[in-house]
Formats: C-alpha cells, structure tokens, sequence
C-alpha cells in the first residue's frame, strides 16, 4: 500500500516533467512523448484497479495447490482453473498457450510436437498429429462443457464468455497461415454452423473481423482491428 | 577536412549534361518493349521516367533499374543486350541523377525519432548506475517481448511503451533500490550441510535406501527433457539467504564414474571431458525448485576430479530469498531413460535381488557404473562485508555512502550520471519535491531518499534518448552524440571519458570523435556491439526458436549447440573487427573459430585435438570446400531453415535479405504453396522446378533460389550431407479414427515408458534410396556454380559491393536507431567508395560510419 502511495506520486511527477520536455523536442519526437504520457494515465488506473483487488473478497480454493506434471497432463487441470477464475470473477479474460512444452511424449507419441507439424505428408506422423490433436480437443470440449454448467446469474457462464479456440497455421507442414482452423463457443453467439467466408477478392473476410464483433459485442467502442475490413457478420 | 573532401567527390561525376537523352535512349531500345504504358510488365512503366528526377517515386524507380542492371537481370536473357560500355554508362546516369534529386529532397525525413532503451540497454544502463550486475534478480523478466523491425531492436519507432512497461519501470526500479540499498547491514551467519539432502521426489526412495540422504546428486544436464535430478537444491536451505550479498561457498564435489562401461551413447554426452559443476540461484517462490526457473544466471563453474572428493571454493552474489541449486552442464541427456536403458541391457551385471520391475536406480547406484556429480558436504558464509560500504551504496551515493547534510545534492550527482547530461533547474526541482514529501510524510531521509531515486529511474530523461537540437538543425549536439555513440558501441551509458569530451563539445570535432571511436572499439565493452548487432543483422537472437527432432539432432540439445553456434559468429566478428580484416571474409574466408562441439558439427580434424576447456579456437580452413564465410557457420545456417526441413526458398530469400540486402516481394496470395513431401517421390528442386514453370512464379523465385539451392547441402542444423534425408517407405493412409490417447502418468511409470522406447524400430520393407542433393544453380545474370564453394566465388567476384553496401546501411540503421531512406543511399555509396578504397577493413567501416553525417545527426 505504501508502495502504491510512493507510485503515485512518481506518476504525478514524471507527468509533469513530460510535459515539459514534450514543449522542448522536435516535432517528430512528440508523439513518442504522448505515447509515454498515455502510458502514465494508464497505470494510475491500473493503481486504482490494484487497490480495489485488495479490497475484494477472494474466493476460497477448492482444492490444494497441484504441482507441476507436464503440459499434456496438466491441460485438464488449466481448463479447470480458468472456468474456476472467470467463475468467481477473478479475471475476466484468460488465454491458453500450447506450444513447444506440450510434449508427445507423454502421450506416448515418440516424435516431438514441432517436428510432427512439419509432418512432410508422412501417414505414421499425420497419425500422431491427429491424436494429439484430438487429445487437445476433446478437453477444450470438456472445458466449455463445463462453462454451460456454471451459472453466471441468470444465464449460463458459457452464455457470458466468448470461448476461441484455433491454431495461428493452416496447414503448418506448408506453413501456411491462410485457412485457419477456430472454433468460437459462446457469447451468446448462433452457433451449430460452420461458416464458410470469401478468402479472396474485396469480399474476404480477415479472421480480424471476427475479434472486431467480439470486442464489440464486450462493449468496446472499436470498429477495426489489425487487418479487420469490417464486422464478421 | 576529412567532411570536405566527402562533399565534394560526388560532384566530379556530373559533368555530362546529356544525361537525360542517353536514359531516354536506353530506355527507347532496351526497356520499353516490355515497360512502356500499354504493357507494364512486372507493374513497372518507363512511360514518364526522365532525368531530372523529382520525386520519391522516381528515386525509388532509377534504383530499381541500377539494381537491375547491375546484376544484369534485365533486360531478359533472350532480349537484345546493351554493350558493357552502354550499360556501365545509363547506371552512372542514373546515379548521378539520383544524386542530384537527392541533395534537393534531403532536408525531408531521415530523422531518428526519439526512442527509450530497449530492455537490454535499460539493464545494462542499471548495472552501470549500481556498480554490479543485476541480471541476478531479472528485472525486465516479465517486461513485454520488445518488438523488432527487420530483425532491428534499437529502432525507436518500433520501441514502443505501454501501461504496462512503465508499470514494470516502477516495479523493477523499486525491487532493485529495496533489495540493493534498502535492508539493513546483517552480521555474516554459517550455513553447513552434510546430510538429509532430500532431492527430486522421484529420486527419494532410491536416494533413501541407497544411502539414507547422505549425498547430492546430479544425474543429468539442466535442460533434459523429462526430468530427473537436474537441479540438485538444498533441502534445508529452501528459504535462502536473508540479504542480498556476496557469499563464499565451500562444496566438496566428485566426478562419479566416468570411466563407466555402459555405452556412451545413453547418455548423449561425452566422456573424454572433465565433469563440470555450476552454480545457479533458485527460488521457491518463482518456480519449481527442480526445474529451469526464469532468473538462472550461472553464478559460477568449476571442474571435478574423478578419483576423490575435492572441496571447491566459490565466492557468489546471491539475491535477497534466492537459495543455491547446483547443476551438470555437461552431463547425460535425460537420466531417466538412461536408467531404463541400463536396466535392459546390463541387467545381468547386478547381484543383488532384483524387483518385478528390474534394475532400479538405487540398485544402480550401489553396485552400477552410473555417471552422476556426488556433492558430500557444503559450507556457506556471509554475507561477506565490502569495505567502504556496498558496491551499491558507492555507486549510487558516493565515497562514503548516504549522508543526510548532502541528500540533495548526492541525488542531483546521480541523477546527471541517469540522464547522461549536466541537470537544469527543472531537472532539480521535482528530485527535491518528492524527497521534502516522503520527508513530511514522516519517512526517514534515507527512505525518502531511496523514494526519490525510484523518480529518476522512471523520468523519461533516463528512458529515453532525447536527442533536442534546434528544428532547423541536423547535428546532434554533444551529449547526445556521446550517448548515442554509448549506446551503439557498447549497450551501456556513456564513461567518464566520454561525458568529459561531451562537456568540453570536443566530441563533435573530428578528430576527437575518431580518438573516441577507437578507443571504444577497442575496449572489452564492444562485446555490447557485437552481440547485439548480429542479433539484429543476421537474426542470431531466433536461434534456438525452431527446435529440430530429437531423434536426428541429439546432439543440438545435449551439447547445447546453439549457444556455440552464436558464438563462432560473434568470435569471428570480433576477430576480423580487432585486425580491421576485409569485410569480404564474410562471404569466404579460410577460417573460423571452433570449439570441440562444433569442431565434431563441421567433421574438422580438431575434434581429435581440441578439449572442451580450449574454448575456442581459431582453425584454418584451407582446402575446406564445406565451410568458410558467414553462409558456412552453423549458427547462420540453423536460423535460416526451420529445424525440421530446408528448402532452397527460405534460404535462398534470407541470403537475399540478410546477406544481399536485396527484399524479394512477398508471394501473392494466390499461389500454392510448396507442400514438404517426405514420400520421396520428388525432391524439392523438382518441386520448385514445378513451381517455377509459371511464369509469374519464376519472375521471382530465379532470382531467389539460385541464392538457396547451394545451402541444400546442409541439413537444418547446419551438417554437411550429400543426400537427403531418407525417405519414409510407409505408404498405409493414417487411421481415420484415431482415438484420443490417454496421457502416460509420469510417476512410476519409468519402466514402461523406457520399453518403447527402447524397442527396435521394425525393419521398413524394401527402403528406396536416399535422393542426392543437387547443390548447382545458375543466377539470373549467367553465371554458374555447382556447390557450396563455387556459390560463394560468384558471390565474391560479382556481388561484394551489394554485400558491403547492405553491411554499412545495416550498422547504420543499428547504430542510429532509424532504418535508412533514400535519402541517405548518396551517403552511403560513398562510405562504400571510401571503404573500398581503403581495403575493405571492418574496423575501417565501422569508424568511417560513425564518423558520417548520417550518424552525427539527429
């Protein structure tokens, strides 16, 4: 707390004195400043938000702190503690990255994940790559199952939580980072479909346009985003 | 004198006044066949392209046919070609024209836009301040990954600050002054361990019934995959010392069977060296104690004998609730498996009864040969008192330490050394309104002190390099030409020596800044340089991102070849940089630098003759026709594929790019891409042949895979072969309905996951051979190699220039913190000219760009 007295006042202090040199520097250099000076108003709030997380009553664990197996084990218990979180409105956003540390192994594949994805059209290891994919899979199924369970007031929790799950690659053996696989759960989406959209042409539809309706249907006054050409709908 | 002669080389040139009619000639006869309005090819048309030139357009468009006439890409092959003499003359047209356009649109942009110090700069700049390193308490660890531009770390338009970062600035300024000046002076205290050395919980009852804890062991290297005694902590000790400070440790340590009869090639390592035993700190609160943390500097390592303990000594900075761990750096790779491989095949050494699930590791122990460190005894002192006060304490307030009578002005001294400037009033005025306020709100001076320095670590005067001239002025002025001069050579504010030149406003003058100049490149610091800028030219900083398959590449992790890969680049930088060698070594030299590691990667002969404890070496190439120059360096080769295949593409562009400096348009979109194929059916030259029988594909593509199809001959990591890979013989389609496998439990489950492991791959029927590489290529221009060492002469004998232009606006753009424009070509071909007079030196290069326009200004 008295850490937070200290910030403040360095905040306040280092505004000032951004301000000042902001009327000194060449033109080109404003904007840096500005960008400083928008970052400063931005932990003042982020103060505030730190003051109010200690006044809020935390939720009690269900459970003992599990220690670490491995990724391809601990994935369940990831999902579980991320439903638990936005249940109890601990956070509000939650990502998921499974990369280089899920190991194969573990699931008794002998080949490593990064090496697999470069699979060269190899049956024996398209093979593997769909059983570890499909191990993926089915505990993301489990996992928004689970948020269709939880009540998040008078709806379902899954109702109130817009869940992606996707792959940033196409087809990762071509590296090609067109066609992407998602799925959205969710957010009071129609769902039971699958969308098809223009890929090229002034019609294509970029996957940004998606995050464009998602923002917006959180309450964020956005209307792009990276490469977004409009809405996804 | 020097900038004189600069200026005026360039207006020899443009005496002929009948420039434009020898460009529209040109034109007329060789060009606008194919680029006139109507057809465009390629989206160029020379419609409206005269001298003089006007805009930025048509700079970019003269040179783009200087480019191109260069490398006689254009006109095609099968059109009609212009003499040497019509050529040579129509690109100095074009230069001189260039030159002239650009004198006019000079005053225009080319500026560096004020940027903040990157995450490593920042580091450093604290060590600096502080007077002792600070990577052991991993400050900017959880700072955002810090964007890069062209691979450029140092470009202060993409050093972008954020909420968050300047929420990180506060928290690691107040971390480093608590932990550092902010606890009380502690009495020395005695730690000893001799027993109940509880380890790993999958060691314990193998450690238990095999010697009850009476020893540490470590079995395997910190960076196995499946862990299993990696990390040897102190079981009593997790807490850690109280205070940040220097300890001295006493280990007694010994080297445990290495002369053991298993079969090397379990454990993946090399027995001929001397076992080593590191030092890393740990941190219960940051992580498993057992595993690789985020904050693992190696405090300290040493060898061990083999015959009987030896009691080692080390003095080392421990972090305030860091506790020691102790680690095997070359020890086998994955222990685990070792022990199941060793229950398989020596089973029938051991005497003792043996369970249902065979040879434990315990049993191993008491009768096997297995190689593992065995710590016995540890002794730990301090924290040792440094005379005269901390380093810390020195560094920050001065001979003497914090006194109250001086608070103010101790804080104004230290903060000129943060913003690297004498100090104004306004610069005064909040250091002392936060002191007087912590002061009033009943802190102690000290604290409030302490309070203030937090300010300055978080004043954008030290987070950023304000570069402030007059607007219509170009030069930078003083201090900050000894800041950015700082910054580009060594990582690290400027020293005295160059702050008292900034003072003086000698540092502007020629002379003096050449004096800087040498003697910063001369000193140990330009390892700053070095590092970093071959982060950022060649992408070193990725490798180790692409991870190739375990099952080909053991060696990559067990020998932990990336980190030596870097190194030979960096060794042979600096080298060629201490004895101002000919930048042209960089694309064929006879000779590089090795260790064993690498020594055994390039099959040398020094293999059999170097020990790991050399280092490295420099060794001759001569008569090698598979290494020397850049393009034969692992580290260069590694980061250009992508662990698990090469292709003659990716390559072939990164040579373009990184080498050439030559950007090669993005595929369109509608193209296929080239599908890696592991059937055998076709090699990737004959795919790419494919690929290139489309026309607008080849309009590209021969002029990248030329640059790649010699590199073919080098596997992902680097390695030497002459066939690819041999493919895989199974035809059978994948099984539909694979089911979702269940995860194998690690615990006990050693035995059973070893086995399938360990099972003999079944024999493939009727394997087809391994295709041969074709490592020849023909550039677009004619000429013609047939592998490796033929590629590189032709890049020699007709592209130097390219590479030594693309070298110099590379240290340009790294060392001014901006990506060169147009603008800035002029200058630049005339660094080249001057350098090339000069020999091609590196050194000469370098001084020469420093001591350049583009650099001084702002």
């Amino acid at each position: 707390v008295q850490e937070n007295h200290v910030q403040a006042s360095i905040l306040d202090s280092v505004l000032v004195d951004a301000n000042r040199l902001s009327k000194q520097v060449n033109k080109e250099d404003k904007d840096k400043l500005d960008e400083y000076m928008t970052s400063v108003r931005d932990v003042e709030k982020r103060l505030e938000l730190r003051q109010r997380w200690t006044s809020h009553p935390k939720p009690k664990a269900p459970f003992e702190k599990p220690s670490n197996h491995n990724f391809v084990e601990d994935l369940p218990l990831l999902y579980e503690l991320i439903a638990l979180a936005l249940q109890t409105d601990s956070t509000r956003i939650a990502t998921l990255e499974i990369g280089g540390d899920f190991m194969p192994q573990n699931l008794g594949i002998k080949k490593d994940y990064h090496g697999l994805s470069h699979h060269g059209n190899d049956p024996e290891s398209i093979a593997s790559l769909i059983a570890l994919e499909k191990y993926q899979i089915e505990h993301f199924g489990k996992f928004v199952t689970r948020l269709s369970k939880m009540n998040d007031g008078e709806r379902t929790l899954l109702d109130s939580t817009a869940v992606i799950f996707g792959s940033g690659m196409g087809d990762a053996n071509s590296h090609k980072n067109s066609d992407l696989p998602i799925i959205l759960a969710g957010g009071d989406y129609k769902h039971g479909e699958f969308r098809e959209v223009p890929r090229e042409g002034i019609n294509k539809v970029p996957l940004c346009n998606l995050f464009v309706d998602i923002a917006q249907k959180m309450g964020v006054e956005t209307d792009s985003f990276g490469s977004s050409t409009g809405r996804f709908a | 004198m020097r900038v004189a002669l600069f200026f005026s080389v360039a207006s020899l040139a443009t005496a002929a006044g009948d420039n434009p009619k020898l460009v529209q000639q040109f034109l007329g006869k060789y060009c606008m066949e194919c680029h006139d309005a109507d057809v465009q090819k390629g989206d160029r048309s020379f419609e409206g392209f005269t001298l003089p030139l006007h805009s930025t357009e048509s700079l970019i468009e003269a040179r783009d046919i200087i480019d191109q006439l260069t490398l006689k890409e254009m006109p095609p092959k099968k059109a009609d070609q212009p003499k040497d003499d019509e050529r040579l003359a129509m690109i100095r047209a074009l230069r001189d024209g260039s030159a002239t356009a650009f004198r006019k649109i000079q005053s225009t942009g080319s500026r560096t836009v004020m940027r903040r110090l990157s995450s490593r700069e920042y580091e450093n700049s604290l060590a600096t301040l502080f007077g002792r390193r600070v990577d052991t308490l991993g400050l900017t660890a959880d700072f955002p990954k810090e964007k890069t531009s062209e691979h450029m770390d140092t470009i202060g338009k993409t050093l972008v600050t954020s909420g968050f970062l300047v929420d990180q600035y506060f928290q690691a300024a107040n971390r480093l002054i608590e932990t550092r000046l902010g606890k009380p002076a502690t009495e020395p205290k005695n730690w000893h361990f001799d027993s109940h050395f509880v380890q790993y919980e999958e060691l314990e009852g193998s450690h238990k019934s095999a010697f009850n804890f009476r020893y540490l062991n470590i079995y395997e290297q910190p960076n196995s995959d499946t862990r299993q005694g990696g990390y040897a902590h102190i079981q009593d000790f997790l807490k850690g010392v109280p205070v940040s400070g220097l300890y001295d440790v006493e280990v007694e340590a010994q080297a445990m069977h290495r002369d053991t009869h298993y079969d090397p090639k379990i454990f993946g390592i090399d027995f001929s060296e001397p076992f080593i035993l590191g030092l890393v700190p740990g941190d219960i609160t940051k992580g498993h104690i057992h595993y690789p943390q985020p904050i693992e500097p190696i405090l300290a390592t040493t060898t061990l004998p083999d015959d009987k303990p030896a009691v080692k000594k080390f003095r080392v900075w421990l972090e305030a609730g860091q506790t020691l761990r102790f680690i095997f750096p070359n020890g086998p790779y994955e222990s685990r498996a070792a022990v199941v491989t060793i229950n398989q095949r020596y089973k029938d050494e051991f005497k003792g009864e043996i369970g249902r699930s065979g040879v434990g590791r315990a049993h191993i122990l008491r009768e096997g040969k297995l190689p593992h460190i065995r710590i016995s005894d540890i002794k730990i002192n301090g924290p040792v008192p440094e005379e005269g006060g901390s380093a810390e304490e020195i560094a920050v307030f001065g001979k003497g330490g914090f006194q109250v009578d001086h608070a103010l002005d101790q804080l104004n001294a230290f903060a000129e050394k943060a913003y690297r400037r004498p100090l104004a009033d306004a610069d005064r005025q909040p250091i002392r309104a936060i002191y007087e306020k912590r002061i009033a709100e009943k802190a102690t001076p000290r604290q409030a002190a302490l309070d203030a320095l937090k300010l300055i670590l978080c004043s954008p005067s030290f987070l950023y390099l304000s570069e402030i001239t007059e607007e219509s002025a170009k030069a930078l002025r003083p201090y900050d030409l000894a800041s950015r001069l700082s910054f580009a050579l060594w990582a690290t504010p400027p020293d005295e020596a160059l702050l008292a030149s900034a003072k003086s406003g000698e540092i502007t003058e020629d002379a003096e800044l050449r004096k800087q100049v040498e003697r910063m490149i001369a000193d140990e610091r330009i390892s700053g340089f070095v590092n970093g800028f071959l982060d950022s030219w060649l992408n070193l900083r990725d490798l180790g991102s692409q991870p190739p398959p375990r099952e080909t590449s053991l060696s990559y992790y067990a020998e932990d070849l990336p980190s030596s890969m870097k190194s030979e680049v960096r060794m042979f930088f600096r080298d060629l940089l201490k004895n101002n060698g000919s930048v042209a070594q960089f694309i064929d030299c006879e000779h590089t630098f090795v260790d064993k590691k690498l020594a055994k990667l390039y099959n040398l002969p020094e293999q059999k003759t170097l020990r790991l404890a050399d280092g490295f070496q420099k060794v001759s190439l001569k008569g090698n026709k598979q290494r020397g120059g850049l393009l034969g360096m692992a580290g260069v080769l590694t980061v250009s594929a992508n662990g698990v295949e090469t292709t003659p593409v990716t390559r072939g562009v990164w040579v373009s790019e990184n080498i050439l400096g030559i950007a090669p348009p993005p595929p369109p979109d509608v193209v296929p891409a080239i599908d890696a194929d592991v059937s055998g059916a076709t090699t990737i030259r004959e795919r790419l042949a494919k690929h290139r029988a489309d026309n607008a594909c080849a309009e590209c593509h021969r002029k990248i895979d030329p640059l790649g199809f010699s590199l073919e001959t080098f596997d992902p990591i680097g390695r030497w072969r002459i066939t690819y890979p041999r493919p895989n013989g199974n035809k059978s389609a994948a099984p539909k309905n694979a089911k979702a496998p269940e995860p194998t439990k690690e615990k006990g489950k050693e035995n059973e996951k070893g086995k399938s492991e360990a099972k003999p791959a079944a024999p493939k029927k009727e394997q087809p051979p391994a295709p041969k590489i074709d490592s020849s290529g023909e550039f677009p221009s004619g000429e013609t190699y047939t592998d490796f060492a033929s590629f590189k002469k032709v890049i020699s004998t007709t592209r130097e220039d390219l590479f030594t232009r693309h070298l110099i606006r590379q240290f340009l753009t790294y060392t001014t913190g901006r990506h060169m424009e147009l603008a800035d070509d002029y200058v630049i071909d005339q660094l080249q000219e001057k350098v090339k007079q000069q020999g091609l030196g590196l050194k000469t290069l370098m001084v020469e760009c420093l001591m350049s326009e583009v650099f001084r200004s702002r």
